[in-house]
């Protein structure tokens, strides 16, 4: 089988017939590409590197003849100097000898040797006698010898002597020869010969071969750089064009016409380009089968009236139907008609926003059912299967009323779907697991604080909201989970009766006995002893001071409620505040008989902190232990304290905590549930205050308790530095 | 692995103790998937004494939060320590969940 069938595009939505139809063509193009990829440079690079080449040899052809054409004319104008010279030279020596100079000739050759750099400059005579010679020692002739002249004559050597100087050079050597005759009058004729070596050349010419030869190196690395800059530029254009023109030539698989996209932009283009085609081959594929597919439902539904695409599709259409007015009047034709027609309608108008409305749906946490005119359940998100403890496979076409399960929502649905209710309607479904009701606690019931109740139960927020077209009809129903507002709002009202019945227990009081001290101030109330005044005067006081530290106390909640309670730091002096909170639990625990002892180090710390909040905190465990202890027990606050922490510990006689209840007393309002403290008013905030204190200040509240022997509670302040002074 | 469970109003609290690996991650999976079927989803888990987490651990909390996504919710994570927000962050996985700073926060937010 081809490589090109075992692609993803071809096991995909890709039909058969396009897959298949061109099975030569996708394996051949692939084996170029990958060739050509994994092959040499293209021929436009290797075009680039072989003009580059030629290029590099001309140049070094031109330097080449330049080099030799340099040294030709360097080498004639050396001639051409030894010639002058020579001329000269026989010139000035006819002169001085026939003055009888022969002495500064001599010099003057030897100066004309060293100047001109000649190698050899000597006159010699016709018997061969040398007269004179640019090196005094080659000399053979005297002065005195030659007073009266000689005789015979002399002759230019070589055949090259032309007109009256001769010139030659030695071909094996380069040695330039120049030789004239010196007619001297009364004396006679002499020859003057004259050998010059030629021009040193070498240096230039080694100097040129080098700079010519780096010349060609740079060439040569700028042409290989070039060939491969080109080619990487042109490969991909290539790959592209052969692909283009395999497409051309009727290649259809997209995955064989693809490139590998880090070559070139161009690359990345058509690859997107195919992704494109594949995108749109496979939405027409999706759309061909889905067509096929409903068709063949639609026939089945027709005879059964009941199919698994069928209700999910004419759910899409209740719902985007209305979105454009031709798209709307196919989909109520199809609504109409049967669910198979409904699905072609629904996907084929307008499939891409039809899939992202279904997604969209999905991705809601708020339930939701469309409910078709029979009462059947046409399409059901994932929140409403979850919400209604059930899977969307058996919600969907079942009876929505018998899903829903409660007759309120059944009648709202059913007279949606009659067309007999229009607006909405809002229906609050408590429920649980057994399919009971839910009885939330009343507020009246002021010792319960929020109810505990079992897991399995929570409450339904439904809302029914007719559908409507022209003439048909369905329902929309909305389901959301508001378990956790309704808790909320028992909380809350949990709260104000509380607040309420705290707030109003002193108000009666103080009411009372303002009441009783304004009578006895009129003529015909009954007088009052001062005693009597005393004490309604001091229950006056307390009750007040109780409102206030009430009303402190929920300030302060609200204030850690919104996380704005701020702790104004500083020394917070642990015996001082120690022995105010002692002057103000001496006088209860006395009227009670309970033993109130500080059992305390001899050296207190100062700690950082909050000086109010910390003394409030210990206030709430020293008030708590007081109230919940009855009459002949004791209360003791032990003090430890070492490098890392101080811990305050309060111990009671009392009436003690369930085990189950330990963890939650420190819950805001929460007041154990206990017989015996019905006669003993609280408002839940003390220890809740106690504990937010301690956390803010970095440390904790924890507590131990045994039922009727009493509670330790235990305040851990972390940061400590000891007292300079007790 | 200990996993302590309370509730806060309506709100189910599950924390594990411990570190969340292997065997207890399954374990803590299984209680997971228990409590969000109860309570439809009305549950936090309070990761404050998630020391680390492993693979299995990651699976876990990932595994609660697609089934949660069913209901197009995600699972409510509070109190996550530096080195558990560290690995979600360095995963990708970060994005799944919805973050809290504290127990009080995540209940509100079913609010």
């Amino acid at each position: 089988m081809p490589e090109s069938d075992r692609q993803p595009a071809h096991s995909g939505a890709v039909p058969e017939s396009e897959a298949t139809g061109k099975r030569d063509g996708p394996s051949s193009v692939r084996a170029a590409s990958v060739r050509d990829v994994g092959g040499g440079a293209p021929r436009l690079a290797w075009a680039v590197g072989l003009g580059m080449l030629a290029l590099i040899l001309s140049v070094a052809a031109g330097m080449w003849w330049t080099l030799k054409a340099a040294e030709r004319s360097q080498t004639a104008s050396r001639h051409e100097q030894v010639r002058i010279v020579t001329e000269l030279l026989t010139r000035q020596g006819e002169l001085a000898l026939a003055r009888g100079q022969l002495s500064a000739y001599r010099a003057q050759l030897a100066e004309a040797a060293t100047r001109y750099e000649l190698s050899e400059v000597r006159l010699t005579l016709p018997d061969g006698g040398v007269l004179a010679d640019a090196e005094p020692r080659r000399i053979t002739v005297r002065e005195a010898d030659i007073a009266g002249g000689w005789k015979g004559t002399v002759t230019r050597a070589g055949a090259l002597g032309t007109g009256e100087t001769g010139g030659r050079a030695d071909a094996g050597t380069g040695t330039l020869e120049h030789e004239e005759v010196v007619s001297i009058p009364g004396l006679g004729e002499a020859l003057l010969s004259v050998r010059a070596s030629p021009v040193d050349a070498s240096m230039l010419r080694w100097q040129l071969m080098v700079g010519m030869g780096g010349v060609v190196l740079a060439g040569l690395g700028a042409a290989w750089w070039g060939v491969r800059w080109v080619a990487s530029r042109t490969r991909s254009v290539d790959l592209v064009r052969d692909a283009l023109e395999a497409a051309a030539r009727g290649e259809c698989c997209t995955e064989a016409l693809r490139i590998d996209g880090s070559l070139h932009r161009a690359a990345g283009g058509l690859n997107a380009l195919l992704d494109e085609l594949q995108t749109l081959r496979t939405l027409a594929a999706v759309r061909r089968a889905l067509g096929d597919r409903a068709d063949a439902i639609g026939a089945e539904a027709d005879t059964n009236e009941n199919s698994d695409l069928g209700p999910h599709q004419n759910a899409l259409n209740l719902t985007t139907g209305r979105a454009g007015s031709p798209d709307g009047a196919r989909s109520a034709d199809a609504a109409r008609g049967s669910p198979g027609a409904a699905a072609q309608a629904g996907i084929g108008g307008n499939g891409v926003r039809s899939s992202e409305v279904l997604r969209a749906c999905d991705a809601m946490w708020i339930g939701m059912l469309v409910v078709s005119q029979d009462g059947r359940v046409r399409y059901a998100n994932g929140a409403a299967a979850v919400l209604l403890e059930t899977t969307r496979e058996k919600l969907e076409g079942q009876s929505a009323m018998a899903m829903l399960g409660d007759e309120a929502v059944a009648t709202a649905v059913r007279e949606a779907c009659d067309g007999t209710a229009r607006g909405r309607k809002v229906i609050e479904v408590r429920r649980n697991r057994e399919g009971g009701t839910l009885k939330l606690a009343e507020p009246s019931d002021r010792r319960g604080s929020v109810p505990e109740r079992p897991a399995g139960w929570w409450v339904l927020r439904m809302t029914v909201r007719a559908v409507r077209r022209e003439d048909d009809a369905g329902a929309l129903v909305v389901i959301e989970d508001v378990t956790q507002q309704r808790v909320a709002d028992e909380s809350r009202n949990q709260f104000v009766a509380h607040a309420t019945h705290e707030l109003r227990t002193p108000l009666t009081a103080i009411r009372l006995y303002v009441e009783q001290l304004l009578e006895a101030d009129t003529p015909e109330g009954e007088p009052m002893t001062p005693a009597d005044c005393a004490r309604a005067l001091n229950v006056i006081n307390l009750e007040s001071r109780r409102l206030e530290r009430i009303v402190g106390d929920m300030l302060s909640v609200s204030e850690i409620e919104a996380g704005s309670m701020k702790l104004r730091s500083g020394d917070v002096r642990v015996a001082q505040m120690l022995d105010e909170l002692r002057a103000e639990f001496e006088a209860p625990a006395l009227e009670k008989g309970i033993t109130l002892a500080f059992d305390l180090p001899p050296k207190l710390p100062v700690l950082q902190g909050d000086r109010d909040k910390i003394g409030m905190a210990l206030h709430n465990l020293l008030g708590n232990a007081v109230k919940y202890t009855p009459r002949g027990g004791s209360v003791t606050l032990r003090v430890e304290s070492n490098a890392a922490s101080v811990n305050f510990e309060v111990i009671d006689t009392g009436i003690g905590i369930k085990p189950e209840e330990q963890a939650l007393v420190f819950e805001r309002f929460y007041r154990a549930k206990d017989e015996r403290l019905a006669e003993i008013t609280g408002s839940g905030l003390g220890l809740a205050l106690a504990r937010d204190v301690a956390r803010l200040h970095g440390g904790d509240i924890t507590v131990t308790s045994e039922l009727n022997k009493g509670s330790t509670f235990t305040l851990t302040l972390p940061g400590t530095r000891p007292a300079k002074a007790a | 692995m200990n996993v302590s469970q309370t509730r806060h109003g309506a709100v189910t609290v599950l924390k594990p103790e411990g570190p969340l690996i292997g065997a207890g991650a399954g374990e803590f999976a299984s209680h997971a998937q228990e409590v969000l079927r109860e309570s439809l989803g009305r549950f936090v888990v309070d990761a404050s004494a998630i020391s680390h987490v492993d693979s299995a651990g990651l699976e876990a909390l990932v595994d609660t939060t697609r089934t949660l996504s069913d209901s197009g919710q995600s699972l409510r994570l509070c109190g996550a320590n530096e080195t558990l927000r560290e690995v979600l962050d360095l995963t990708d996985l970060s994005g799944l969940f919805e973050h809290y700073e504290d127990v009080g926060t995540a209940v509100r937010s079913f609010l």
